[in-house]
């Protein structure tokens, strides 16, 4: 690591470290602001509550009526709590504390306190899991009666956890955007700059003379980089006028002198030794750094409505004759995937040819379009429209956004683009979901869609103002042809491969994050930020796991233990609904999801290359990986579609449970029917060396 | 004080808020209103009601000078002749009809020949049922020179106030079944019956050898309901019932049936009844008068004004005999009924 490249992660180590204590002590002063809000809040409408009973009570006694002869009181103070959720108890009590009418749950040592009632109304006070306030009923002064009505002390701790929850989900998109933020300086930071100086520097050690410094460098970097420009400009300039000079010599003396063939066999050690001329500086790596901003931008604004599309699309829902209503909920995402999976070959070729950086613009501009038009959806069916589109502008974004790091990240780059992209998908995962939920919750599924449509608008500005014109490159991939799918759908070991490993993988992941968990939520009497955090924290395992799964998973030999594991405690996962109801149920399910999920997938793209030997050789690696993308992405589609008619009929339980022990089934065949396929390869490797 | 308040609201949003609007805005004064005022030429069928000082209020809050030509049938249809022939010489602006008995009388029924009032724009009020009477084909357009104001509230609305007092599996009636328009009535419970699954219990008058129907076992036919199993006696719009309410009533009292009315008059007399839904006859005034400034004022068609009953009801409850009866109304009641 050189000196500016500490300097660098130096710098934003304390950057990330002031930001998240700042954002860490803030939200520990709003969370506590808001716990000493909420009880006043609650005195005040139980007091509200309980002067409009009262007011009642005051009525039907002005006609004579006792509060003893009065019809029908508990079905008034049943409704009165079923109205008010936080509401757990009422009760009238008499001169003599004796309950007159009571609802909701009584509790232990309300006797006392009701007996210590009198002298007026009193302060909220916490009896018995309730804060209670106690009214005198004051129609009925000369009499005494009271009313006392009870806030469940569990329904202020449920607000308080949520709050809670909301502020770490907060905190943690703060960190991840802070990374990005920090990124997004360093890029463009003058000591990016330098450090390019540095390469440069490091180069000319090296005898390599053959750049130009940019104009952008010398303006941050300033005279250093000028000094270092002239040296070079100079050393250049030496070179080619030494060159003219023999040139000249060599052609009037016609190559006679001995002299002269030595000067000509030392320019050519000069050669070999140093590197003269005036080529670009590789700065790839600046390139990258220059779309990670937008890119996360755009994934953030289409992960936004992850959490509560189902539940936005149960909102416009408009029955459709020949479709169960579960299915039409789950069809914005089964054709927001089956566009994502069929554009991704068709596009390639598109963004190459247009440019990838127009390729982006237009694809970030179709998602902006989509969800502001999805904001104002009238009905099912212009959503499913614009949510078509929306997945057309994933496709897009998705493909030029991987063409352009392919372009820029070269030779022992390209693992580490490859690891940024993917990086900045799991974060924009990380983020998105969850953010889009609690935004949601507070300003409704239009808003937030809205919103995503802004912030798509920003990150395609972004796209226009910063990235590099690239048009007009060769294409370096050949479309995806119908040809290859047939030709490797001839390779049987490679289709049982994809029917228990890969598409059973994608159907649960899809089919229970994107469309189960959502619309279950209302279920367990949660939210779409309750949606939101549980993607949140499936992208969290993700981003945690899929590291070292990588790692561990090296050695071939592993590799299938680690798929069928990871299906396994995938489809376990499917199974927890059940035996644990609520949501502890369903946060076991996911991070188990997160894990079986982890484990499998570097281990299983891993296996294509050797499952595929003989189609890499002939049809070349791309195709080969491209086509095993698309079917896997196919396998996204039939997630919500088998996940929607399983609902239909059996309810969330047993879709959970049914889908959950097809991938415990898929599991056990890919363990069996992939021994058989290593010991193939085994022989044939015996066979090879013999 | 402030009930009245509310109800004045409930008023203002029963007529439509254009109405009310205009309630609000200073009244239109045109040229020939200063020059000479409409001429309405009212006929009642038993002297004044709380109908026409509706109609009057509402005329004279919004500034709209008009002449009244009062004229009162005493109940007798031989009457309605001569006012026919007073409204062709005197040629009024409007002609006004209260209830069905006269609106027939004046105007006929639908397709009917004869000598009734066609030139001169009607409008009738208090009539239960126009298209069971026979008046128009649909509540929507008359398609004659006539339209005007249902006093009635929908049966089902009737039922679930009942069911807001008292939940119930029967309810029992009865009726004059010489009267077609009783019989309307009892054709639409029984619909309603079968529709919302409770039972009907019914009881007609008893009849004299003319098919007149008599006082006579008024008691028993009664407690026949109770035994039944009837929670709640329905009153009906039956005019033969209407004069013998009294003894009706009392006989509901004394074997604890509560007693529904569905019109003000019927919750207003010396009759002890329950209680009941029924529609303000000074708002149902107020609704006809404006349906008058329609045609005079706003120069509509009366064929182009829909038929209509107010929207907001009131329930009312008599509490004496509710006491009385041991049959206090639910705490919720309190929120929007009405007690006297």
């Amino acid at each position: 690591m050189s000196y500016v490249q500490r300097l660098l992660t130096r710098f934003s180590a304390v950057l990330l470290i002031a930001m998240i204590g700042s954002l860490a002590i803030s939200s520990w002063f709003v969370l506590s602001a808001f716990e000493r809000a909420l009880i006043p809040e609650i005195e005040g409408k139980s007091l509200t509550i309980g002067h409009s009973l009262i007011n009642l009570i005051g009525q039907a006694n002005a006609q004579g009526v006792t509060l003893e002869e009065m019809v029908g009181v508990e079905e008034v103070l049943s409704r009165v709590q079923k109205d008010n959720a936080e509401i757990g108890l009422i009760s009238i009590t008499d001169n003599k504390n004796k309950v007159l009418y009571q609802v909701g749950a009584p509790a232990q040592g309300l006797d006392a306190y009701y007996a210590q009632s009198g002298g007026g109304s009193k302060p909220m006070q916490l009896v018995s899991g309730y804060y209670i306030v106690t009214l005198p009923i004051e129609v009925t002064d000369a009499r005494q009666d009271y009313l006392h009505i009870g806030a469940k002390q569990a329904f202020v701790q449920g607000v308080l956890k949520e709050s809670l929850l909301d502020v770490i989900v907060v905190l943690i998109v703060a960190f991840f955007i802070a990374v990005e933020i920090t990124y997004f300086f360093a890029g463009k930071s003058a000591a990016m700059q330098f450090a390019t100086l540095m390469r440069v520097v490091a180069k000319a050690g090296r005898g390599n003379f053959d750049y130009t410094i940019s104009a952008e460098m010398k303006q941050s970097v300033g005279a250093l980089a000028t000094k270092i420009e002239q040296a070079t400009a100079s050393v250049n300039a030496a070179y080619a006028s030494t060159l003219v000079l023999f040139g000249d010599t060599w052609r009037e003396r016609q190559g006679k002198q001995q002299n002269l063939r030595q000067a000509s066999s030392a320019l050519r050690a000069l050669r070999l030794r140093y590197q003269f001329g005036s080529g670009s500086i590789d700065d790839g790596a600046a390139k990258l750094a220059l779309l990670r901003a937008p890119l996360f931008l755009a994934f953030l604004a289409s992960d936004f409505s992850r959490a509560f599309l189902p539940m936005y699309s149960a909102q416009l829902y408009t029955p459709v004759s020949w479709l169960s209503t579960k299915f039409v909920l789950g069809l914005p995402i089964i054709l927001f995937m089956l566009i994502v999976a069929l554009a991704q070959p068709l596009l390639g070729g598109w963004s190459e040819r247009v440019g990838r950086r127009q390729a982006l613009f237009i694809g970030i501009a179709i998602g902006v379009v989509a969800h502001l038009a999805a904001a104002f959806a009238y009905s099912m069916y212009d959503l499913l429209l614009w949510w078509s589109l929306a997945g057309l502008s994933w496709g897009i974004v998705f493909v030029s956004a991987q063409g352009y790091v392919m372009h820029h990240a070269t030779g022992p780059m390209r693992v580490k683009g490859l690891a940024f992209f993917v990086g900045v998908i799991m974060i924009s995962a990380v983020c998105g979901p969850s953010i889009g939920g609690i935004l949601a919750d507070g300003i409704g599924y239009r808003a937030t869609l809205f919103l995503a449509g802004v912030i798509g608008f920003c990150s395609a500005w972004m796209v226009l103002a910063r990235l590099p014109d690239d048009r007009g490159m060769t294409a370096s991939n050949r479309p995806t042809r119908l040809a290859d799918i047939v030709s490797l759908l001839r390779n049987r070991r490679f289709v049982i491969f994809l029917l228990t490993g890969a598409m059973p993988g994608k159907i649960i992941l899809i089919g229970f994050c994107y469309y189960l968990v959502p619309l279950y939520m209302p279920d367990i009497g949660s939210n779409s930020a309750m949606a939101g955090r549980l993607i949140m924290l499936y992208a969290i395992v993700m981003v945690v796991a899929i590291p070292l799964a990588a790692r561990w998973s090296g050695e071939p030999s592993r590799r299938r233990w680690f798929v069928s594991a990871g299906l396994l405690i995938s489809g376990t996962a499917g199974l927890l609904p059940i035996a644990v109801p609520g949501i502890a149920g369903i946060v076991m399910l996911v991070l188990l999801l997160g894990i079986g999920q982890s484990l499998a997938i570097a281990p299983q793209t891993a296996m294509v290359a050797p499952i595929c030997k003989k189609e890499i050789m002939l049809l070349g690696e791309g195709t080969v990986m491209g086509v095993y993308r698309l079917i896997e992405r196919i396998g996204n589609v039939f997630g919500p579609i088998v996940a929607a008619v399983l609902l239909q009929r059996f309810g969330f339980g047993l879709t959970f449970a049914l889908i959950g022990l097809f991938v415990l089934l898929c599991g056990v065949s890919f363990f069996l029917t992939s021994v058989s396929s290593e010991s193939m390869i085994h022989g044939k490797h015996s066979n090879e060396a013999a | 004080m402030k009930r009245r308040d509310i109800l004045a609201f409930g008023l203002f949003s029963a007529i439509g808020a254009d109405a009310a609007l205009a309630l609000l805005a200073p009244g239109r004064l045109l040229a020939q209103d200063l020059v000479k005022p409409y001429r309405i030429y009212m006929v009642t069928w038993r002297g004044l009601t709380d109908v026409e000082r509706g109609f009057k209020e509402y005329m004279a809050s919004r500034k709209i000078a008009v002449e009244y030509i009062m004229r009162d049938a005493e109940q007798n249809p031989k009457r309605l002749a001569q006012f026919i022939e007073e409204i062709h010489q005197i040629k009024p602006d409007l002609v006004y009809t209260w209830g069905t008995s006269v609106t027939i009388g004046i105007v006929g029924k639908q397709g009917s020949s004869g000598g009734f009032i066609r030139d001169i724009p009607t409008v009738f009020t208090m009539v239960a049922s126009p298209v069971g009477a026979n008046l128009v084909p649909n509540l929507v357009s008359s398609g004659r020179n006539i339209t005007g104001v249902s006093h009635f509230s929908p049966l089902n609305v009737q039922l679930a106030a009942m069911a807001s007092y008292k939940q119930f599996k029967a309810i029992g009636i009865l009726y004059n079944s010489a009267e077609q328009n009783s019989l309307a009535g009892v054709r639409e419970l029984r619909e309603l019956a079968s529709k919302n699954g409770f039972r009907l219990h019914e009881q007609t008058f008893h009849q004299n050898g003319a098919g007149k129907p008599v006082a006579d076992g008024i008691a028993g036919r009664i407690k026949a309901l109770k035994d039944a199993g009837a929670t709640w006696l329905y009153i009906g719009s039956d005019s033969y019932l209407f004069t013998q309410l009294n003894a009706v009533v009392e006989a509901a009292n004394a074997v604890n049936l509560p007693t529904f009315a569905t019109t003000e008059s019927v919750i207003n007399s010396p009759a002890n009844v329950l209680a009941g839904l029924v529609c303000k006859y000074f708002s149902v005034g107020q609704f006809t008068a404006y349906k008058a400034e329609q045609i005079l004022v706003n120069k509509q068609a009366p064929g182009d004004i829909p038929i209509e009953t107010l929207k907001r009801f009131s329930l009312i409850i008599r509490m004496e005999t509710a006491k009385k009866l041991k049959n206090l109304p639910p705490l919720d009641l309190f929120n929007y009924a009405e007690f006297i």
